[in-house]
C-alpha cells in the first residue's frame, strides 16, 4: 500500500520529527484514537458507543519549552489546530480535540526543577502528574496539598489551565492561590515568565491570564508553587446534623470565626443517605497541622457545630472518607449503576458552582426542582470547598430515563442547561474547579456579560490564527 | 478468545480514569496515553468484541507492557491489565500475527532451552569446574535458570559456592536444565509452554528432589502458579523456594555464618516475581541485614510500590531500547539514597541495573547472593 497521508500531513510529520525526533510524534492509528476524549459524559459516551469522533492527525511529546514554541510555530505556519493535553482527566471536554490537528501532550515536561525549602516553594514543569509532584515533596516532608480526585491520573499542567481544586482547598487554597510564577509559550511561539514572587503591585497579574484559560491563550509551561511542611497532625470528624440548612449554617459560623479546616463537607440529605447511610446532613471535616492548633480548631469546629444541633459522630466517618477518597473514581461492576449493565443509557454529569452562603442553599434548592422536572433524574450534591465569603456546591446529575441512545445526548445538554439556568438566575458562577471545556462554552457569554468581549479580543490578538484549542471555553471554532 | 477468560478486567480497566497511569512502568518513559494499562485494554476489548486484533494493534501489546503488576497495587477494584496482556498475546500467536522478536524467543527455547539464542551445550560453560563433583540426585535441586546462566553466571557460580559452604545436599539439572517456559507464557506461546512444563517437571521428578530452590524468581514464578493452572504438576511435597528464603533458613539454623564485613550502605529493589507476584519481601531484608557492617536503606518505592526494572512481560526480547530506559528509574531511586550498592534478587533485574551501573561511578549491582559470598568470607567466594 503507498502513501495514505496528504503530502501537508506528511510534511507536517516530518517538521514536528524535525523539533522533537520521530519517537516523540505520532500519526499511529491506535495511539490517535488514545487522544480523543476525556472523562467528561460527552467525552466518554461518544468513542464507547462507537459514535463518530474526531481523532487528532498528529500527537506530539515536547521535553523542552522551546520544543512547544517551536510546535506552535509550526502550527501558526500550517494554521493547524493545537490542543495542549496532560492527564485528558478533564470533565468538561477541553482536550477532546474537535478539530483533529495537533495534540501536544506536555508530559514529557515532567522534572520538578527546584524545591527551595527555605521559602517554601516548588518549582516544576507541568507535564508532571500530580501524586509525582506530591510523592517528590513528601520524600522531603512537605507537600503541595493540592490532592484532587484526580491526582493519580491528572497533572499540574491541567490543573493550572481548569484552575482546579484538591480536597484541601479550604485551608491550602485552590491551584492558583498556590501560584507564584508561571512560564508560558504564548500561541505564536513566544516565551514569556512571570515573576515568582508571594505577591505584586506592578500592574495586573499575567498569571491569571493564563490560569483557567484552558490552552486557548498559550501553553504553560512551568510554575512556581507554595508548598508546606508535612502537618504534624491530620484529624477527621463527622457531625450528623438535623438538616442541611443546620449544616450550611454550622460551615458559615467555622468560617466565620476563623477557624481554617483542611477540608470541610456538607452532603446534602440525598448525598448522606445514599453514600453514608445517614439520615439529615453529615458534615465531615478535617484539620491539620501542629497538634495545639489541631487540637483547637478542632474543639472550637465542634462546638459550633453542636449549637447549631449537630451530632458528634467522632473520626470514623472522616477517616472512611479520606481513606476512599478516589473510590468513585474507578471502575465497578457493584452497585445500583453498575446493576443497570454496562450498556446502560445513563446520563450525568457534575455541574459545579460557586457563590455566597445565600447562593448555596437557594441554588440547591433551584437546581434540583430544575433538573427533577426532567422525567428519571437523581440529583444529590455536597459541598466541600469554602471561603469565608461563601463555597461551592457540587452537584451530581443522573438520569437514566432515555430509551434509545439517540435520545442521550439531548439529555444531558436539557440537564445541562436546566441547572446552569438555575445558577445564572441565582447569580453564582457556572464552575468552580472543573473549567469550561465544551460542555459549558455556551454559557461564557450569560457568566462574562460584556466582559467577554474583552475576553474574546485578547484571545484574537495572542492567537490571531486561532490554532490554540479552537471551540473550548466559548472562543469561536474552525 | 483467551480474552474470554478476561473479559471483566478488560471491561473495567477499559472504562476506568487511569488511576495507575502515575505508577506504569511503561508510561512513565513514554508518556503517552496509548501507553497506559486503560488504554491497552481498551485496545484488548476492543480487539474481543470485533473477534480479532488488527496488525497494528499488536505493538501494544507486545512491546508495552512490563507485567509488573504495579497497577494491579493502585486498582480499587483489583484488576490485573497483566492477565489481559497475556490473553491478548495468546490470541495474537493463534492468529499468527506474532511479531518477530517473540517468533525468535520462542524458536530459541524450543530448539535451544533458553530464550537467548544461545547454544544449548554452553548452557553451564562458565560453571563447569562448579558443577563437576555434583551428585546426580540429591535433596535439593538448585534449578539455575536461564537468565543466570547466561547473563548472570557469576551469581549461579558463587550460589553453588555458598550452598557447599553450607553443607547442603543439593546439585543441578547440568545440561539437561531446561527454560522454565515463562518466556513462552509471557509471550502467548502458551502451548509451548506447557510443554517445556511437562519437560521441566519430567526433569525434576527424575532428580528425586524434594526442595527447588531458585534464583530467578520468575522460574519460581511460573512454576508454582502456572504450571498447576495447566494441569502440570510437580510431584506431590516437592517444595519451591527462593534463594533468599532459603539462605533466611541457613542463616537460622547456622549452616551458614556471615562473619565477613561489608562496610557498605546497600539497598535493595524488590523484583516484581518476587515481591508483588510472590508477597516475598522479608526474607531478602533478613538476609541482607544479617551482614555485619552493612547500612541498610529502603528505596523511596518498595516492597509492594517497587517500581519494575522494565525488563518484566518479555520486553527484554520485544523491546530492549524501552527497557534500558525504564531501568534508570531504580537506578535513579538508587541514587538518590546515596546507596553503594543497589542488590536485587532476580538475574533479570540485575542485568538491567548493570547496564547503567557499568558505566557510572559510585553504584554497584548485585545479585543477594553474591553479598551473602562475600559476607562468608570463605575461601573462593
Amino acid at each position: 500500500m503507498g502513501e495514505t497521508r496528504t503530502l501537508r500531513e506528511a510534511i507536517i510529520y516530518n517538521d514536528l520529527a524535525g523539533i522533537v525526533g520521530y519517537d516523540h510524534v505520532s500519526q499511529d492509528e491506535v495511539t490517535r484514537q488514545a487522544y480523543v476524549s476525556d472523562l467528561s459524559w460527552l467525552g466518554r459516551t461518544w468513542p464507547r458507543r462507537g459514535w463518530p469522533t474526531t481523532k487528532p492527525d498528529f500527537i506530539v511529546w515536547p521535553e523542552t519549552t522551546e520544543q512547544v514554541s517551536q510546535v506552535l510555530q509550526l502550527a501558526n505556519v500550517h494554521k493547524v489546530p493545537v490542543t495542549p493535553y496532560c492527564g485528558g482527566a478533564g470533565v468538561q471536554g477541553g482536550t477532546i480535540p474537535l478539530y483533529g490537528g495537533i495534540v501536544l501532550d506536555v508530559k514529557r515536561l515532567n522534572h520538578v526543577l527546584k524545591i527551595d525549602e527555605r521559602n517554601l516553594t516548588v518549582t516544576s514543569q507541568t507535564g508532571i502528574i500530580g501524586q509525582d509532584l506530591e510523592w517528590t515533596l513528601n520524600a522531603k516532608g512537605y507537600t503541595y496539598a493540592h490532592i484532587p480526585q484526580s491526582s493519580y491520573c491528572s497533572g499540574l499542567g491541567g490543573f493550572l489551565a481548569a484552575r482546579s481544586a484538591g480536597v484541601l482547598s479550604t485551608k491550602y487554597g485552590k491551584i492558583a492561590d498556590m501560584v507564584l510564577g508561571l512560564e508560558v509559550v504564548l500561541p505564536s511561539g513566544k516565551i514569556i515568565r512571570t515573576r515568582p514572587v508571594p505577591r505584586t503591585a506592578a500592574g495586573p497579574n499575567l498569571n491569571h491570564l493564563f490560569l483557567g484559560s484552558e490552552g486557548t491563550l498559550g501553553v504553560i509551561t512551568e510554575a512556581t508553587l507554595a508548598i508546606h511542611p508535612m502537618p504534624e497532625e491530620r484529624r477527621f470528624r463527622g457531625i450528623q446534623f438535623p438538616s442541611l440548612h443546620a449544616a450550611m449554617e454550622g460551615a458559615r459560623k467555622i468560617l466565620r470565626r476563623g477557624l481554617r479546616p483542611a477540608a470541610m463537607r456538607v452532603s446534602d440529605e440525598i448525598e448522606g443517605r445514599v453514600l453514608y447511610k445517614q439520615e439529615g446532613s453529615l458534615m465531615i471535616f478535617c484539620f491539620d497541622g501542629f497538634k495545639e492548633l489541631v487540637d483547637l480548631e478542632e474543639r472550637g469546629a465542634i462546638e459550633i457545630a453542636k449549637a447549631e444541633g449537630g451530632a458528634d459522630l467522632g473520626p470514623e466517618p472522616g477517616e472512611r472518607w479520606w481513606k476512599h477518597r478516589y473510590t468513585i473514581a474507578y471502575p465497578t461492576d457493584k452497585g445500583a449503576l453498575a446493576a443497570l449493565g454496562p450498556d446502560a443509557l445513563v446520563v450525568g454529569g457534575v455541574i459545579d458552582t460557586a457563590g455566597s452562603f445565600d447562593y448555596l442553599e437557594a441554588v440547591h434548592e433551584e437546581m434540583g426542582k430544575a433538573v427533577n422536572r426532567i422525567r428519571g433524574t437523581i440529583f444529590l450534591a455536597h459541598f466541600s470547598h469554602w471561603y469565608k465569603t461563601g463555597g461551592m456546591m457540587y452537584p451530581y446529575v443522573l438520569n437514566t430515563s432515555a430509551k434509545s441512545e439517540e435520545e442521550m445526548a439531548d439529555l444531558y445538554f436539557k440537564l445541562q442547561r436546566a441547572a446552569v439556568d438555575a445558577i445564572l438566575k441565582l447569580g453564582g458562577t457556572i464552575n468552580h474547579h472543573h473549567g469550561i471545556g465544551l460542555t459549558l462554552g455556551g454559557f461564557m457569554k450569560d457568566e462574562f456579560g460584556a466582559g467577554f468581549g474583552t475576553l474574546q479580543d485578547i484571545k484574537r490578538v495572542l492567537d490571531p490564527n486561532n490554532i490554540m484549542n479552537p471551540g473550548k471555553l466559548g472562543f469561536e471554532g474552525r | 478468545m483467551e480474552l474470554k477468560m478476561v473479559e471483566r478486567t478488560a471491561r473495567l480497566c477499559a472504562r476506568c480514569s487511569k488511576m495507575c497511569r502515575h505508577v506504569c512502568t511503561t508510561h512513565a518513559v513514554t508518556r503517552s496515553e496509548v501507553d497506559t494499562p486503560n488504554e491497552r485494554c481498551a485496545i484488548a476489548y476492543r480487539a474481543l468484541e470485533r473477534g480479532e486484533f488488527l496488525p497494528w494493534e499488536v505493538p501494544y501489546m507486545y512491546e508495552k507492557c512490563a507485567t509488573c503488576g504495579l497497577c494491579l497495587v493502585w486498582c480499587e477494584t483489583e484488576l490485573d491489565a497483566s492477565d489481559v496482556m497475556l490473553a491478548a498475546r495468546a490470541d495474537i500467536v493463534n492468529q499468527g500475527l506474532a511479531p518477530r522478536a517473540a517468533l525468535a524467543v520462542n524458536k530459541s527455547v524450543v530448539e535451544q532451552g533458553n530464550p537467548h539464542g544461545e547454544p544449548r551445550e554452553k548452557r553451564f560453560a562458565a560453571l563447569a569446574e562448579e558443577i563437576a563433583t555434583l551428585p546426580d540426585k540429591a535433596e535439593v535441586l538448585y534449578f539455575v535458570g536461564c537468565d543466570t546462566l547466561y547473563r548472570q553466571p557469576e551469581a549461579a557460580r558463587v550460589a553453588i559456592k555458598v550452598l557447599q559452604a553450607a553443607s547442603v545436599d543439593f546439585t543441578v539439572l547440568k545440561d539437561g536444565e531446561l527454560c522454565c517456559g515463562e518466556p513462552q507464557h509471557l509471550l502467548g506461546f502458551w502451548d509451548a509452554s506447557q510443554e517445556t512444563a511437562r519437560q521441566n517437571v519430567a526433569l525434576i521428578e527424575k532428580s528425586g528432589a524434594k526442595r527447588v530452590v531458585f534464583t530467578c524468581p520468575s522460574c519460581m514464578k511460573i512454576m508454582k502458579d502456572t504450571y498447576p493452572k495447566w494441569g502440570v504438576n510437580l510431584p506431590e511435597g516437592v517444595e519451591l523456594l527462593h534463594m533468599t528464603q532459603f539462605l533466611q533458613e541457613l542463616l537460622a539454623e547456622e549452616k551458614i555464618a556471615l562473619r565477613k564485613e561489608v562496610a557498605k550502605r546497600v539497598t535493595y529493589h524488590d523484583p516484581c516475581d518476587l515481591g508483588r507476584r510472590q508477597g516475598i519481601y522479608d526474607a531478602p531484608r533478613a538476609v541482607i541485614q544479617a551482614i555485619p557492617g552493612i547500612e541498610f536503606i529502603e528505596l523511596q518505592f518498595n516492597r509492594e510500590n517497587a517500581r519494575c526494572c522494565g525488563a518484566g512481560g518479555g520486553l527484554g526480547g520485544t523491546n530492549l531500547g524501552l527497557v534500558i530506559e525504564t531501568s534508570k528509574t531504580v537506578i535513579s531511586l538508587a541514587q538518590d539514597v546515596s546507596a553503594d550498592i543497589l542488590i536485587t534478587a532476580c538475574p533479570t533485574c540485575k542485568t538491567s541495573f548493570q547496564r547503567h551501573t557499568n558505566r557510572c561511578d559510585g553504584l554497584d549491582t548485585l545479585d543477594i547472593v553474591e553479598l551473602v559470598a562475600m559476607a562468608l568470607g570463605t575461601s573462593g567466594i
